[in-house]
């Protein structure tokens, strides 16, 4: 499939979706006040209020922001629409941190831009699926996604989520929703085009990619929002001096001059040397919040079964939530309250009992680590010349890890394992029930990207995050002692994929799996 | 004729031959991310070399295209040890002599040979382009 052919079937799908999630919008009589357990109180313009109140912003009441994480952090229960609002009030608080300090600069932040800014944080999050970036996880390998995000289309390295949001914002359901909109509220100077670009961030306008760099840059105000309010609802402490950041943010015009890397002038957001430390520990937060709430292997566990409840209808053409998934655009139609639903509703029993084990924390359990520990290395014998001992057999681990989910090919490889897991120890539970989980590694090119103001407001000269924070380091620290992956299955059946997890694995990777592989899953070892 | 290869090649092998072909006698290398990012991208783009990179997708958005899987490539070969980081400010990239083993002895003979003649030209622009 061509990245045209992608793009034309999502468009298509969305443009059903649209139709029905988007309608007219209903203007409340008055602007109105909402109040976050996190932020505090912050108000709404009418017209805001309207678009909250569409469906296509209202099912994000019922998206949780952190997918199944509730099930091992009780209280980490918000959702995508509290999530935006958050994003709302940070972006607010940027705008009114850089207004007080161009006071006298209109021109590049003139009154009119702040709705604008303001309705691309309300609709940046508007195309998020079921169990948020689970579904993407599903989804971002569909055909018709990794056609229209893969090489040489126009949304060539874009987020699928993202893509799906500039198409829905595009889409004729929603222009006509906005016209009715820009009657009751003149403030709206600009078109829809204008926020899926920026929600996008395509950064088409150099001199306009402060405005940008807002909504979906390097410590934007969804991330602003993202880790605080994770850190808050899952009780895990965070220390984010946010006032500092505010404080220390600039607009910056940016030439090549400057930055030799560049080819043009940009005018960006950037962060003022006093700012550093407040990066700092937002980068800090982010790993913490990596190492115990994203990765946590219950967390994991659950988000696995939500796939193999999905691969199970799709494989056998049955509903889910209500429908047949076909397209990515399929995992818009529902919210993660349908799709638990369906534990007691849905035709087949399988598929009721998979869901209900969701349903009811009947979560799945490890079977083996993956880690850099769990192996042993390779007798000094059988290496090659030059190859120094260990070295190969972890390459030749973490080139798996590392690669084999980018690709539709290499997840078919890694479902292809688990098969062979569960055939090999004689089929104790579907194949849908075992697991190879492999998390991302922590993510280090936001830091290039963020350029900090090592000179004054009116001089400055530039470097990059990177420069001062050691992040690359930090994420082979994680990657050797902390990450992990893990086979999983359901519980009664650990005692008899565990050793066929070990022996099948330990073949392809070839290595042996040592006693950690079984005690950091607190198993007996084999 | 130029010999048939035995096996498809990943993007992530191509990456390993880059660095694999630099000069003998010379073993490092920026790790300036930007250039690095830069420069492979700027070979995609170059008809040369265009095939051997195609599996490689950048996001282009930003002041320098950007690869997610050249990220996790330059990952991996660091925790396999075959890539060295060398402290204390990390300028440098420095190889390791199982990365040419690893390349020579696994990877090779994915490649056909007019597609190693390529790899080589590839290589010697990419460390013109970072820089050693």
């Amino acid at each position: 499939m061509t990245p045209e052919e992608g793009l034309d079937r999502l468009r298509t799908a969305i443009g059903q979706f649209a139709d029905s999630h988007i309608g007219q919008p209903r203007f409340p009589r008055s602007n109105k006040v909402i109040h976050d357990a996190v932020w505090g109180t912050h108000l709404l313009h009418r017209h805001e209020v309207a678009v909250l109140d569409s469906p296509l912003l209202q099912r994000l009441r019922y998206v949780h922001q952190t997918s199944l994480s509730y099930l091992t952090y009780p209280s980490i229960t918000h959702s995508r629409f509290e999530h935006t609002l958050g994003v709302l009030y940070q972006t607010e608080r940027l705008w009114r941190a850089l207004s007080e300090k161009y006071i006298s600069k209109e021109d590049f932040l003139p009154a009119s831009l702040n709705p604008k800014i303001r309705l691309a944080a309300i609709l940046h999050d508007c195309s998020h699926g079921i169990f948020s970036h689970t579904s993407e996880e599903i989804y971002r390998l569909f055909p018709e996604v990794e056609a229209c995000v893969g090489s040489g289309g126009r949304f060539e390295g874009m987020s699928p989520s993202e893509v799906l949001g500039y198409l829905i914002l595009t889409s004729p359901p929603f222009e006509r929703f906005f016209k009715e909109l820009e009657k009751q509220a003149p403030v709206l100077e600009f078109r829809p085009r204008d926020i899926a670009t920026l929600i996008l961030a395509e950064r088409l306008d150099k001199l306009q990619e402060y405005q940008t760099d807002i909504i979906n840059g390097p410590f934007d105000a969804d991330k602003l929002d993202y880790i605080s309010r994770d850190g808050h609802y899952s009780g895990l402490p965070l220390g984010i001096d946010l006032d500092r950041l505010w404080y220390a943010t600039e607009v910056q015009l940016m030439s090549p001059a400057q930055v030799q890397e560049l080819e043009e002038d940009h005018l960006r957001l950037v962060i003022g040397r006093s700012g550093v430390n407040s990066l700092e520990q937002i980068v800090a937060a982010r790993m913490n919040l990596t190492a115990s709430l994203y990765h946590h292997h219950k967390v994991r566990a659950a988000e696995c079964m939500v796939k193999g409840a999905v691969e199970y209808a799709m494989k056998r053409g049955l509903d889910i939530a209500g429908r047949r998934v076909e397209t990515a655009v399929d995992f818009l139609w529902m919210t993660d309250v349908s799709f638990l639903a369906d534990a007691e509703r849905n035709s087949d029993s399988e598929l009721r009992r998979l869901l209900g084990n969701l349903l009811h924390r009947r979560l799945l359990k490890r079977a083996l680590v993956i880690a850099g520990v769990s192996f042993e290395k390779p007798d000094e014998t059988d290496q090659k010349p030059g190859i120094e001992q260990g070295h190969s057999a972890r390459y030749n681990l973490i080139n798996y890890l590392a690669l084999l989910k980018r690709t539709s090919e290499g997840t078919k490889t890694l479902r292809e394992l688990a098969e062979k897991i569960c055939k090999e120890a004689n089929r104790p539970c579907l194949p849908e029930e075992v697991w190879i989980d492999l998390p991302d590694l922590p993510k280090t090119g936001d830091l290039s990207r963020t350029f900090v103001n090592i000179g004054t407001s009116d001089k400055p000269e530039f470097k990059t995050l990177s420069d001062f924070i050691p992040l690359d380091q930090w994420g082979k620290q994680y990657a050797i002692n902390k990450w992990r992956g893990h086979v999983f299955c359901p519980p009664e059946c650990v005692e008899k994929i565990s050793p066929v997890a070990r022996n099948v694995l330990g073949e392809v990777f070839k290595i042996t799996f040592n006693k950690y592989a079984q005690s950091l899953a607190n198993l007996p070892p084999q | 004729m130029t010999g048939v290869s035995t096996r498809a090649f990943s993007p992530q092998d191509v990456i390993i031959g880059l660095l694999a072909f630099q000069k003998e006698g010379e073993e490092r290398f920026r790790a300036d991310p930007v250039r690095i990012h830069k420069a492979v991208a700027k070979l995609k783009s170059d008809e040369r070399f265009s095939e051997l990179l195609k599996g490689l997708v950048f996001d282009r958005r930003d002041y320098f295209p950007y690869s997610e899987y050249l990220e996790e490539t330059l990952d991996a070969l660091q925790l396999g040890g075959n890539l060295d980081r060398t402290n204390p400010r990390g300028v440098y990239y420095q190889t390791r002599p199982s990365l040419r083993a690893m390349f020579k002895d696994e990877i090779r003979q994915r490649f056909r040979q007019d597609e190693l003649e390529r790899l080589k030209e590839a290589s010697s622009e990419f460390f013109a382009i970072v820089g050693t």
